[in-house]
């Protein structure tokens, strides 16, 4: 009889313990959703969607869910456009910031909802809004958004034919200067008059480009190609342009805004003068290095959402 | 007897053909791989008289575990990756390609290892089989650089007889080495690991007359 009551009281000793474990755990009652406010450019071909990484302290959430998604919006200040979302998934990727651990999710979305052509899509400071089916709703800033729906065709008088960046260390690499291989087809003077990046912040300096005689390496410093010490933060020189009168090797420096950022991909929109007329060549976004992830290597720029249950 | 050592001698080459077989990674097979420094080397290059002075220093015997040496400690590194895509356009009009291209994560962490030492694979995570992997990690920097496992849509137009391709270049760091394994002061393993970090990725489009 001892022994039953011996083994008894083992027995409840054990279950107490586990259920102690179990109920222990801190019941969650906020979820932290963590986005990283950055440039999106991009020339956009049909069915392209648009990749958004989020952060969210918890794993296992109905936010991840699609089933849970009724719909989707980008907006801001003043425009506002429903997407599509196309997949939720995991990056199977985690990281502790600020003591909390976060898990890496990408959202796909796109633009088949509203139906668009010819038309630029420019959002400041835009937010990604989610309605879910039980009438939550959050709203994710992402950052300045530039999407181009130009069915654009290009008239053969120009091409590259060959394009890298250049790069420089501050407190992190950031893209310094581009290198663009410029075939004139024409044999007559062709005059780049502008390039656009779609970025408002970030442009290419036509002003103090520079023809080179031979392709550069890929670690070349721009100061050293340029002879001079070149200040990435300058305010933008008019210029009338760069001849362009036979094949020809430009290195352009980029001129950043208000501060140094990374940005690692952008199309480019080069408008010349051929002839008297203006033409425009569009060069797809292209991905000049790859995105750094990571919430540690982005700190300055990032935006948190608060979910209370 | 002649036939015997004949024998003998076949089996020895077979035997240490497949203590030093790579279990190669995708790094192996870049185009152009420059180290900063002029003396180190991958371990694919290692020459039998490295394998033996690098086993020398841990020659000394050990009741159980794995005995490490660092031959190439952080060696600094320069690539020219595979080419990511070549489309040629032989006929005589304009093509229009639409590319997808998605950056992977665990291409960022290479390992390579040769004899009894393996690589294995948990989950998406690549690492020295047993207890060697822990060993290696106390010995040589060990990160992994996270990217984005963003797809990449590019469209791109290809001119009559001309093709295009992407490459890629960057920077890394890679260690290598050879370990021993003892068991009651006995040896019973030993080859060569190798860890590649890729640091930074940089793309390149290049466009040529075929």
């Amino acid at each position: 009889m001892r022994k039953v009551f011996t083994v008894t009281i083992a027995l409840f000793m054990v279950i107490g313990a586990v259920l102690i474990v179990i109920f222990d755990k801190e019941f969650e009652t906020t979820l932290s959703i963590l986005t990283i406010k950055q440039n999106y450019q991009r020339l956009m071909t049909e069915g392209e969607k648009l990749s958004l990484t989020v952060y969210l302290s918890s794993e296992d959430s109905f936010m991840t869910d699609m089933n849970n998604i009724d719909s989707m919006y980008l907006f801001d200040n003043e425009n506002e456009i429903e997407v599509g979302l196309s997949k939720i998934s995991y990056l199977d990727y985690k990281e502790k910031y600020q003591d909390i651990d976060y898990f890496a999710y990408v959202i796909d979305i796109n633009f088949s909802v509203v139906s668009i052509s010819d038309f630029i899509l420019e959002l400041e400071n835009a937010y990604l809004e989610i309605h879910y089916l039980n009438t939550e709703v959050i709203d994710l800033e992402i950052g300045d958004i530039y999407l181009n729906f130009a069915d654009y065709v290009n008239p053969s008088y120009i091409d590259i034919d060959r394009m890298f960046g250049l790069y420089k260390t501050t407190e992190f690499e950031y893209l310094s200067a581009v290198i663009l291989g410029m075939n004139n087809f024409t044999g007559m003077d062709i005059i780049i008059k502008k390039i656009e990046t779609g970025n408002k912040e970030i442009s290419l300096d036509l002003k103090h480009s520079i023809i080179l005689s031979d392709i550069p390496d890929y670690q070349a410093d721009i100061d050293d190609l340029l002879g001079y010490n070149y200040d990435a933060m300058s305010l933008t020189e008019a210029t009338d342009g760069i001849n362009i009168n036979e094949n020809s090797i430009l290195c352009i420096p980029l001129l950043y805004g208000n501060e140094l950022t990374r940005i690692n991909r952008f199309p480019l929109i080069i408008t010349y003068l051929y002839n008297q007329t203006e033409y425009r060549y569009y060069m797809d976004d292209f991905q000049f290095n790859s995105l750094v992830l990571g919430l540690e290597a982005n700190s300055g720029r990032i935006r948190e959402f608060v979910y209370h249950y | 007897m002649k036939k015997f050592y004949i024998l003998v001698l076949m089996l020895l080459s077979v035997v240490f053909l497949t203590a030093v077989q790579l279990e190669a990674e995708e790094y192996q097979n870049y185009q152009e791989i420059v180290f900063d420094n002029d003396d180190a080397m991958m371990l694919k290059d290692f020459t039998s008289d490295d394998y033996s002075a690098a086993y020398k220093e841990i020659s000394k015997k050990k009741f159980i575990g794995w005995r490490l040496v660092v031959v190439n400690d952080d060696e600094n590194i320069e690539f020219i990756s595979e080419t990511k895509l070549k489309i040629v356009n032989n006929g005589f009009s304009t093509i229009k390609h639409d590319i997808s291209l998605e950056t992977k994560e665990e291409t960022k962490l290479q390992l390579s290892a040769t004899g009894g030492i393996k690589v294995s694979l948990d989950g998406n995570v690549k690492k020295f089989k047993g207890s060697i992997d822990a060993d290696i990690k106390a010995s040589v920097t060990y990160n992994t650089l996270t990217t984005s496992h963003e797809q990449y849509d590019f469209e791109i137009i290809v001119d009559p007889l001309t093709y295009v391709k992407i490459v890629t270049r960057g920077k890394g760091v890679i260690n290598n080495g050879v370990g021993n394994y003892y068991f009651f002061w006995l040896k019973t393993k030993s080859g060569g690991w190798e860890t590649f970090n890729q640091t930074t990725e940089y793309y390149e489009i290049i466009k040529e007359r075929i």
